[in-house]
């Protein structure tokens, strides 16, 4: 159910896109209408990172079926789009997860704190971006982070990280950097 | 309930299951020696601790444990605590910790955090090292992990060989060197052309280089030198130079290797210094001021702080309590009088002293027996200076230097609302200096702390309250550890009528982004609307980029406290020129006004 609204919302922002194309001649670049050439005929997922574009958080779309581990492995990894920014501290790893009920618990090293950059922007984009990536996972509604194994009061200063976190989608949007 | 049983049951199966997640053997370093654990760094509670004994051995500090009492005395500073408690002294000067000093493994431990920001080190992990490094802040760049990220890095000699080999050539007594490194990319070009004594009221050499590949200097005392190993750099040296300075006599250029060029400035006594590549080429060596006279002076009931330097340097204060302190940290001074800490009795100065904080730092420390503050230094004759001392505190010296000066405001674009005496009489205000203590919050590329920008402004915004007749209670007036959700319960046991948090912001991708924005309860039509008129009057003042508001219901400074509450995020502190600006006293002072302007015009239109 999940998967096919992402698809409808898709196909209707490419069929927008187009039009809008067709009558005012605005050059569109391929990466806003599809950002990685995927088959949208087969599995895809969403993985969020920081857009360069409006300091806010945006989808970069890969192949396969989500899992926790591999969402959690492509934050990490950060994204392969040029105009995106990862948002995982230099040196994070993440240390386990487990999901209880729809709550998904995930652990990462001390870094997650130590080799961030603080600001809410910088906290809020960091937190969300686990949290709307991990909850298009099916099954997983809402994500507690932890860090070192422990629940912590907050990332850096601004965001309540002592209860588990819904997806937030003000979090993606458009802005002013 | 169920949930709470649910999250305990799971991280006891975390422990149970998977005790090796964590990562194992972090290592420690000051400045760039490594420190030899007996035990593995311990982190409780989010927070890293130390063993205490690393401070006796590596830091200079006395460490005396008698019971459960822990001091640790260095030459400037005493920092005492006690095994098992939430607290600290600093000088006098109680702290709320973290995480309790404690016994672990046979070890005293304490937070890292608190005492590095106390000793006013900075604290960044290596991850090329796996490993905590503890370093003075004073030069530009410091650069253990710029060493190891530099391509083409040669095998560089320690800072002992490096003694070892100045010395083969100047049999000279050992010292224990002050040492920075940092590497290049190689380059084609290579050669010392000239080495260039500039005079004026900072010494600074440039040392005119068509390129090289890396540095590293050394400060050795006995006699007093500075020694900067320059390499892959090829050619002749240029010939010796003495020079007529308060700092320096001589530099000299040797080759040390056929890649290394090695110049000496021979000092008149150990200083300060900071190394600057220069844009065009070259680098630039630019020592400290030197401090070479203080007195307190008290003339026709006016205090003044004399000192003969070659220039004003920045003098930043800061004010504490228990005892009522000013401290003065005269910025890229040397201190060239012997230490001191007397009693005296100078209007309502009890105590004086003044010491070398750090390299780059002379700090002078009044003890006091009523609120005094520091006025800008004025020169009075060629390289002597006074700085004035206020009767009052930093906000009564502010509004002092605004009635002196009536244009600032106006220089500094802010709109002044007509705003008549106790027009917010009867309405209790919380304000939330964001971070504070062992949190600093974002750290700016010029190295400000966050907690101080936001105590800056704060207080400013706190003093123009109390004027229109507020009661103002804050989260915390000095420069001390708050958690997060302790401070909505102090807005809450105070009644307060309104909530304002301050702080200044930071982009994941650092100097991104930039400007103002406002966050308030999501959901909270109220809220939305003082965040709108704050965030309106805010930008109005000082003129950055208009971000946007933004409904959270996620913030921890929200947390049970239901009166219509804002996060003002006034500016981005990672991005160079806001960082320039926040810094700026002037600037907090208008942004206080501009935060003040918007409560104003909410009581206003929706309370009154």
């Amino acid at each position: 159910m999940k998967k096919e609204r992402i698809l409808a919302g898709l196909l209707l922002a490419a069929l927008v896109v187009l039009v809008v194309r067709a009558l005012v001649g605005w050059p569109v670049p391929e990466e806003e209408i599809i950002p990685v050439g995927i088959d949208l005929a087969q599995p895809f997922y969403p993985v969020y990172f920081g857009s360069r574009e409006n300091g806010l958080l945006a989808p970069e779309f890969h192949q396969g079926t989500a899992s926790v581990e591999q969402v959690l492995a492509d934050l990490v990894a950060g994204p392969k789009l040029q105009h995106l920014i990862g948002v995982i501290p230099e040196g994070t790893v993440v240390l386990g997860h487990r999901q209880v009920g729809d709550t998904l618990y995930v652990s990462f090293s001390h870094h997650l704190v130590t080799n961030h950059p603080g600001g809410s922007t910088g906290e809020i984009l960091t937190v969300y971006a686990i949290v709307n990536s991990l909850t298009d996972v099916e099954g997983v509604a809402q994500v507690q982070i932890l860090v070192e194994d422990q629940v912590v009061d907050t990332l850096a200063g601004h965001l309540n990280l002592r209860r588990a976190l819904s997806k937030d989608h003000s979090a993606s949007g458009s802005s002013v950097l | 309930m169920k949930r709470a049983a649910l999250i305990a049951f799971f991280l006891l199966a975390i422990l149970l299951f998977c005790p090796n997640l964590s990562e194992a053997s972090l290592k420690l370093f000051v400045e760039d020696e490594e420190v030899q654990l007996e035990n593995d760094l311990v982190m409780i509670n989010g927070n890293y601790t130390i063993p205490v004994w690393v401070f006796a051995e590596h830091l200079d500090a006395e460490v005396q444990i008698a019971g459960a009492q822990v001091t640790i005395r260095f030459v400037d500073q005493v920092i005492e605590m006690e095994l098992d408690k939430e607290t600290a002294l600093v000088d006098g000067v109680e702290f709320k910790l973290e995480v309790a000093p404690q016994e672990l493994r046979g070890e005293i431990i304490v937070p890292l955090r608190f005492m590095a920001d106390q000793r006013h080190l900075s604290l960044t992990y290596v991850q090329e090292l796996n490993g905590f490094r503890l370093a003075r802040k004073a030069p530009r760049f410091s650069g253990l992990s710029s060493l190891l990220l530099g391509e083409g890095a040669r095998a560089l000699p320690s800072a002992a060989e490096a003694e070892q080999q100045e010395e083969a050539s100047e049999p000279e007594e050992p010292a224990e060197p002050e040492t920075t490194v940092v590497i290049y990319e190689p380059s084609s070009e290579r050669g010392l052309k000239e080495i260039v004594f500039r005079g004026g009221p900072r010494a600074s050499v440039f040392l005119d280089l068509q390129s090289y590949t890396g540095y590293q200097t050394y400060l050795l005392e006995q006699p007093a030198r500075l020694v900067i190993d320059l390499y892959g750099v090829s050619g002749d040296p240029p010939p010796a130079l003495e020079v007529d300075s308060p700092v320096l006599s001589a530099i000299r250029a040797s080759r040390f290797d056929d890649q290394t060029l090695r110049v000496v400035c021979d000092l008149k006594a150990p200083t300060g210094y900071q190394v600057l590549p220069a844009p065009e080429g070259g680098l630039t060596i630019e020592f400290n001021f030197l401090l070479t006279a203080l007195e307190l002076q008290e003339k026709d009931g006016e205090l003044l702080l004399s000192f003969a330097m070659s220039a004003a340097p920045e003098v930043q204060a800061t004010y504490l309590q228990n005892p009522l302190r000013l401290v003065l940290d005269f910025q890229d001074t040397t201190l060239m009088v012997r230490s001191f800490d007397v009693p005296v009795s100078v209007g309502p100065i009890v105590r004086f002293r003044a010491g070398q904080h750090s390299p780059q730092v002379t700090r002078v420390v009044l003890e006091l027996t009523e609120p005094l503050a520091s006025l800008p230094v004025q020169e009075q004759t060629a390289g002597a200076f006074a700085l004035p001392l206020f009767r009052g505190t930093a906000a009564d010296a502010a509004a002092y230097l605004r009635g002196q000066n009536a244009q600032v405001s106006e220089v500094q674009g802010s709109e002044l609302l007509p705003v008549q005496d106790g027009v917010l009489s009867g309405l209790v205000i919380a304000v939330d200096p964001g971070h504070g203590g062992s949190d600093p919050g974002t750290i700016g590329y010029r190295g400000t702390f966050e907690k101080d920008v936001n105590l800056g402004i704060s207080l400013y915004l706190g003093e123009l309250l109390r004027q229109a007749g507020a009661k103002v209670v804050y989260t915390r007036d000095s420069d001390v550890y708050v958690s997060i959700f302790r401070r909505p319960e102090i807005a809450v046991e105070a009644n307060a009528d309104l909530f304002v948090s301050v702080h200044a912001n930071s982009h994941i991708e650092r100097g991104r982004a930039r400007g103002t924005e406002t966050l308030y309860r999501a959901g909270d039509p109220v809220s939305e609307r003082f965040a709108r008129l704050v965030q309106e009057e805010l930008v109005k003042a000082i003129t950055l980029i208009d971000r946007r508001i933004w409904g959270r219901n996620d913030l921890a400074v929200f947390n049970g406290c239901d009166i219509p509450a804002v996060l003002v995020e006034v500016g981005f502190l990672d991005h160079p020129d806001e960082e320039v600006l926040l810094r700026a006293p002037g600037f907090q002072e208008v942004a206080a006004q501009g935060i003040f302007n918007g409560i104003v015009r909410f009581y206003l239109e929706n309370m009154r």
